[in-house]
């Protein structure tokens, strides 16, 4: 695969095509994909650097800057929740840890039902599902495959007597479980944008552009001609400028950068929609400490899933996913309490540990917004959510001591130490107020929803801006709520739907 | 890094205190190999680093943790700032000025924080871990992710923590052994 690198493109570069792809994560390079396929000419454009996998070094201090948004420190504007998402070639698809779920029922019968969004039903989409699916090779994770950190998770769910089983993923035997999915794979592992889809898209005439920021859309009217940018050199700083002419733009840089771009365009937004009905899936973690070495570090990261506290109808009150969360010694420090000396002394438990996060399925709306060049998130998580968060924290431990933990650290100010049940009980809705516990997003969603009624969303069920003639969203900006589940199948599926759909006029 | 309104004000009174330079010297050497921060920032980092990395006391058994002097984190800060954007890098500079001059007063202090005794600094930055103000806990957090990033990814450290660091310079023959495999095997 040949792509195109901003840093070292002769400036000013000037393309033209059918198609300019703002973004080359999951829904940039199906889009990507998709489009190639039928014969179009597409540019992809991606702010991020791109990376071979004999690059991913498995060091937290080189891979994390490198794969995600403000070199791994993106936060609300308030610093309340760390919000972790991808920039490079392959977008968020490089880091994450390829779970692979379909849309809920309950949700896809909520967008219809709420939004009056046609197109949705099982029998339109579970083929696109399955066909995104099998270009990917989505399969359940083996139980052989079942790594010491998960079994523990699995014997607490066990034991609990919940609800829970193994997850599907796109990995091939290329895997090894070396663990360190988070960081890149250095096997080449993964299934994703930067091995199947992107080297398809170009192998069909795409054109691929890295170290590529799109600052905004040329439009006039409702049409948009171009996009222009400005080329990174290797430290992300700009070098020169771009163009890309063309007859449709697709914006795929994620919740929060397709947004963004769109609110930097000015493109018709007369109802202010842009950027609002953020989601996030907040999550909190605890820790386990065992007398038996977890090594959780080791193997593949996340294959199993508890759903007891998983109910995805409107209106649920349980809304909390439990899984696996193991971070390498950084991310574990960041979020062990205290600091001096008994952070080190707690960090020697390290081996020890058992980590489960509860991703909650959010109701909260935050906003994406401009301060002068900078983009900006605001997200506070309502009362209702804030209970789930407690929810969530409450059965996790309730599990991690159930698989045998002598006791569970909740992080936050003051930070809690668990044993008994009296002490479950105290984790309640009012330890999860901002700043109290740290809390971690991974999947930003919702900022240019979808709708058929302009003044509460941003595009038609086709993806399309309500506003523009020839700008489409294919990521996960579109989705017009939270949908409760690891978002990459959806947004590859919403995404070659968008794409399939699109017409140059 | 962000702070909103209220932390822009802060910070707006960080960008005043940094041009309080007096006071800070470094070596040429040292000086000359700065990225990002200017020495007085420079010192700033290493205190609160030295102070945030502070090793236990290690157990019978146990390896004894770096200092973070050996493994210059602060250095390592340096240049992790330089690849800030402008915005957050002037976000972060500023608040190493509100670290050095502000929070010592409001815990109580008449002095530079790079001034206070270590015990000193350590309730200074307890009191910025559980302040009321939502913001300056968000701010600590930053600081204490910084200095974990610069501690915690270096090889050195991996030994106190049980933790065999990266596998790529070691590929295993196949699939990577759990601590549950090994047991299992060995029963």
């Amino acid at each position: 695969m040949t792509v195109r690198r901003g840093r070292l493109e002769r400036s000013p570069l000037s393309l033209s095509c059918d198609v300019a792809i703002v973004g080359s994560g999951a829904g940039g390079s199906m889009a990507a994909y998709e489009l190639a396929g039928r014969g179009l000419s597409v540019v992809v454009l991606e702010e991020g650097a791109y990376h071979r996998p004999r690059q991913f070094d498995q060091r937290e201090e080189h891979m994390l800057p490198s794969l995600f948004r403000e070199l791994g420190g993106q936060r609300t504007d308030d610093l309340s929740l760390l919000v972790l998402s991808g920039r490079g070639v392959g977008g968020s698809t490089v880091h994450n840890t390829n779970l692979c779920k379909r849309t809920a029922p309950e949700i896809l019968a909520h967008w219809r039902e709420e939004f009056g969004l046609s197109g949705l039903e099982t029998a339109t989409l579970d083929p696109l599902f399955a066909e995104v699916e099998s270009l990917l090779g989505v399969v359940p994770i083996r139980p052989e495959q079942l790594s010491s950190h998960n079994a523990v998770f699995k014997r607490g769910v066990e034991a609990l007597g919940h609800a829970g089983g193994m997850l599907s993923h796109n990995r091939d035997d290329r895997c090894i479980g070396s663990g360190f999915c988070e960081l890149g794979c250095a096997y080449d592992g993964k299934k994703n944008a930067l091995r199947v889809l992107l080297p398809e898209a170009m192998r069909r005439g795409a054109v691929v552009v890295s170290d590529a920021r799109v600052d905004r859309v040329v439009y006039d009217d409702r049409r948009a001609s171009a996009v222009r940018g400005r080329l990174l050199d290797e430290h992300g700083v700009p070098r020169g400028d771009f163009e890309v002419r063309c007859e449709a733009v697709c914006l795929a840089g994620s919740a929060i950068g397709s947004a963004s771009v769109a609110l930097r365009s000015g493109l018709p937004d007369p109802h202010q929609q842009i950027g609002r009905h953020l989601h996030l899936h907040p999550g909190v973690a605890v820790a386990g400490r065992f007398e038996e070495r977890v090594e959780g570090w080791r193997g593949i990261p996340q294959s199993y899933e508890c759903t007891e506290f998983l109910d995805l109808s409107p209106g649920s009150e349980r809304r909390a996913w439990i899984l696996p969360s193991f971070a390498h010694p950084v991310g574990t420090a960041t979020v062990t309490p205290g600091f001096g000396p008994r952070l080190l002394s707690a960090m020697r438990a390290y081996p020890h540990l058992g980590v489960l996060a509860a991703m909650v399925h959010d109701v909260t709306e935050g906003r994406v917004y401009l301060e002068g060049d900078r983009t900006r998130i605001a997200y506070v998580p309502g009362a209702s959510d804030r209970a789930q968060l407690a929810l969530g924290a409450r059965e996790a431990s309730r599990i991690l001591l159930a698989a045998g933990a002598r006791d569970v650290m909740m992080p936050g100010v003051p930070p809690a130490t668990i044993r008994t049940e009296a002490e479950l009980e105290e984790i309640t809705e009012e330890r999860f107020h901002p700043h109290d516990v740290p809390l971690t997003a991974v999947h930003p969603m919702g900022s240019m929803r979808m709708g058929t009624d302009p003044r509460s969303s941003v595009v038609d069920a086709t993806g399309r801006l309500h506003t523009m003639d020839n700008v489409w969203v294919t990521d996960g900006s579109l989705f017009p709520t939270s949908i409760g589940t690891p978002p990459q199948l959806s947004i590859y599926t919403f995404a070659l739907k968008v794409a399939r759909g699109l017409e140059l006029a | 890094m962000r702070l909103g309104v209220g932390g822009a004000l802060l910070l707006g009174a960080g960008g005043v205190l940094a041009y309080q330079s007096s006071g800070y010297e470094l070596p040429v050497a040292a000086r000359e190999a700065l990225y990002a921060l200017s020495p007085k920032e420079y010192l700033v980092v290493q205190a609160v680093a030295s102070r945030m990395l502070r090793a236990d006391e290690p157990v019978e058994g146990q390896a004894a943790y770096p200092s973070p002097e050996e493994l210059g984190v602060a250095s390592s800060i340096d240049v992790f700032v330089a690849r800030l954007d402008d915005a957050n890098r002037r976000d972060l500079r500023r608040l190493l000025h509100v670290v050095e001059h502000l929070l010592p007063l409001g815990a109580g202090y008449a002095s530079r924080f790079t001034r206070l005794s270590g015990s000193e600094q350590d309730r200074v930055l307890e009191a910025m871990e559980t302040s009321p103000v939502g913001l300056l806990r968000g701010a600590f957090n930053a600081l204490k992710a910084l200095c974990a990033m610069g501690f915690f990814s270096h090889p050195l450290t991996w030994g106190p923590l049980g933790y065999d660091g990266p596998m790529v310079a070691r590929p295993p023959a196949g699939w990577v052994e759990t601590a549950r495999l090994s047991r299992e095997r060995a029963s």
